[in-house]
């Protein structure tokens, strides 16, 4: 593993690469290592991954294709399971996290359901949990993903990045302590983008959630993130850390600061290497 | 604006079928009385003259006929939707139903007739059979297909959302299935009502298909054609209503909101 661009990371509290042994708040991958049979071949998607995400914190995942970002998410949410290693989500396994309704996950496509309104695909999860959970107010929801009136529309009738607001909603409908988000913003135009992304840090502190934000794009995961997770490909492992200490609430004035460049400049150096 | 342009189109759309209907149809009247065709195809008026004399044999004979087709669809499309389950619930049976399948719809179904009518008989009971196993097979594609409609994501969110088995069927993969099932079901219905008339020709008291025989038999040709007609209006009927119900249930499959989409 290349450590030498690890600076300042390890120093800091909260982005350690170190377990965190004493840490129940929070998500604790240990040692975590996934493979995959692909056409009879053993495929390593993530190699002994250790990692903390602080609570209530946002925390970007960035890497090239291949790096496992993905299938990172997807461990936490219990979607996958991991060959060796353990995942902790507020001391939680991952699959009674998910059973007590506490992941909430955002995925590159809206993925709704097309027969159902914007009202009832946001209920959704509450229909499913039934009587043992206790759902936000669905108009206050509605309010703050900014989709006041279309609350009878069909997904068919929206843009995609409205639709992907409905699906931010669906997510936080159970006031989950997770948020994972894979590449939401994936499909969207550059301007669109942006915009969505300062609505989401509106979101996410109102809803106090801690995030996990699967991104490709530097900019996007610097504008967002308390730390950046940088992953290395084939084998997907931890390349380095890199702490956003940037004042809260970020605005889009701060995009064009030094220190923000800065630290792109960063995670480009640790994304590329010797070729910058 | 939209509505009058959408009122308009509807109507051009059939207007032009009934043109090609009326421009065919007078011109097999022409045809026919200029000598131009053989006797065994009568002239539309023919057709339409039989009528008075039949009308009340034909409804005689229509129900029982629509009754097996019905009940053929309905039990078919119960098995197909059986099988479907199965095949999605358990990848590795799903070649094995499909293969069954396309062999019973291999078979020809004139030549099983008979057999099956020694089996089971010649009642009601074989004719149901009969326009079950002849509508069986599109419908078990329309349900395998539509089982897998459920894209991979929709999957996962249900996972996450720790929906039970039957949550993710009845939220997810059935409302997934519907435009499948219905294309199935609107190519299933007329072959439902063709299924029935092989089965009447096998051995039926009471039926289209025996009535279409009878008038074969005593040479009444304008009387042919007039259930030939009557079996096309039927399967045209069953056609149109499964069409029907698809436009109510599964509006949202179709893509007319995009018109609607805000900029």
């Amino acid at each position: 593993m290349d450590h030498t661009l690890i600076s300042a990371a390890e120093e800091l509290p909260g982005a350690s690469l170190e377990p965190t042994p004493a840490a129940t708040r929070g998500i604790d991958l240990s040692r975590v290592t996934m493979e995959f049979e692909l056409d009879g071949e053993q495929l390593r998607a993530l190699d002994d991954v250790t990692l903390h995400f602080a609570e209530g914190g946002f925390h970007a995942i960035i890497g090239p294709s291949g790096c496992g970002k993905s299938t990172l998410l997807r461990l936490v949410a219990d979607i996958l399971h991991p060959t060796a290693g353990t995942i902790e989500v507020d001391g939680l396994r991952p699959k009674a996290a998910r059973e007590a309704h506490e992941i909430g996950f955002v995925f590159q496509s809206p993925t709704l359901l097309p027969w159902r309104s914007v009202r009832h695909n946001i209920v959704l999860p509450a229909e499913i949990a039934g009587a043992h959970a206790s759902p936000r107010n669905v108009d206050d929801l509605i309010a703050l993903v900014g989709l006041k009136g279309f609350e009878e529309a069909r997904p068919a009738q929206l843009s995609g990045g409205m639709q992907q607001r409905v699906a931010i909603a669906r997510a936080l409908v159970l006031r989950p302590k997770i948020l994972l988000l894979d590449e939401p913003f994936g499909a969207l135009d550059e301007i669109t983008r942006q915009r969505m992304n300062i609505e989401l840090l509106r979101i996410w502190q109102e809803s106090e959630t801690t995030a996990i934000l699967v991104t490709h794009t530097i900019s996007e995961a610097v504008f967002m993130a308390d730390q950046v997770v940088v992953l290395a490909a084939r084998p997907g492992r931890v390349q380095t850390i890199i702490p956003i200490d940037l004042a809260r609430p970020r605005t889009l004035s701060l995009t064009q600061t030094s220190s923000f460049n800065h630290l792109e400049n960063q995670v480009r150096g640790a994304l590329f290497g010797q070729e910058v | 604006m939209r509505n009058k342009d959408s009122l308009t189109r509807s109507l051009a759309a059939m207007l032009l079928p009934l043109a090609v209907f009326v421009v065919v149809t007078l011109a097999m009247e022409v045809a026919q009385r200029a000598d131009l065709m053989p006797i065994t195809i009568p002239a539309p008026s023919q057709i339409v003259g039989a009528l008075p004399r039949a009308g009340g044999d034909l409804l005689f004979h229509m129900q029982p006929t629509v009754i097996a087709a019905l009940s053929g669809l309905f039990i078919g499309g119960v098995l197909a939707l059986i099988c479907g389950g199965i095949a999605a619930s358990a990848a590795r049976s799903e070649g094995p139903i499909f293969r069954v399948g396309l062999l019973i719809d291999s078979v020809p179904l004139i030549a099983l007739t008979p057999i099956l009518m020694l089996w089971i008989g010649t009642g009601m009971t074989a004719r149901i059979t009969i326009a079950a196993i002849a509508t069986f097979f599109p419908l078990l594609v329309g349900s395998i297909q539509g089982m897998k409609a459920a894209d991979r994501n929709s999957i996962e969110l249900f996972h996450v959302m720790s929906a039970s088995r039957w949550q993710r069927f009845s939220k997810l993969q059935l409302p997934s299935a519907l435009p499948y099932l219905f294309a199935a079901f609107r190519i299933a219905a007329p072959l439902a009502v063709l299924g029935a008339l092989i089965a009447e020709w096998g051995n039926a008291e009471r039926g289209l298909g025996i009535m279409m025989v009878y008038a074969l038999f005593s040479f009444d040709v304008p009387l042919v054609w007039l259930t030939i007609v009557t079996v096309c209006l039927l399967a045209m009927a069953g056609y149109a209503s499964v069409a029907l119900a698809e436009k109510l249930l599964v509006g949202w499959a179709t893509q007319d909101d995009l018109s609607k989409r805000p900029a």
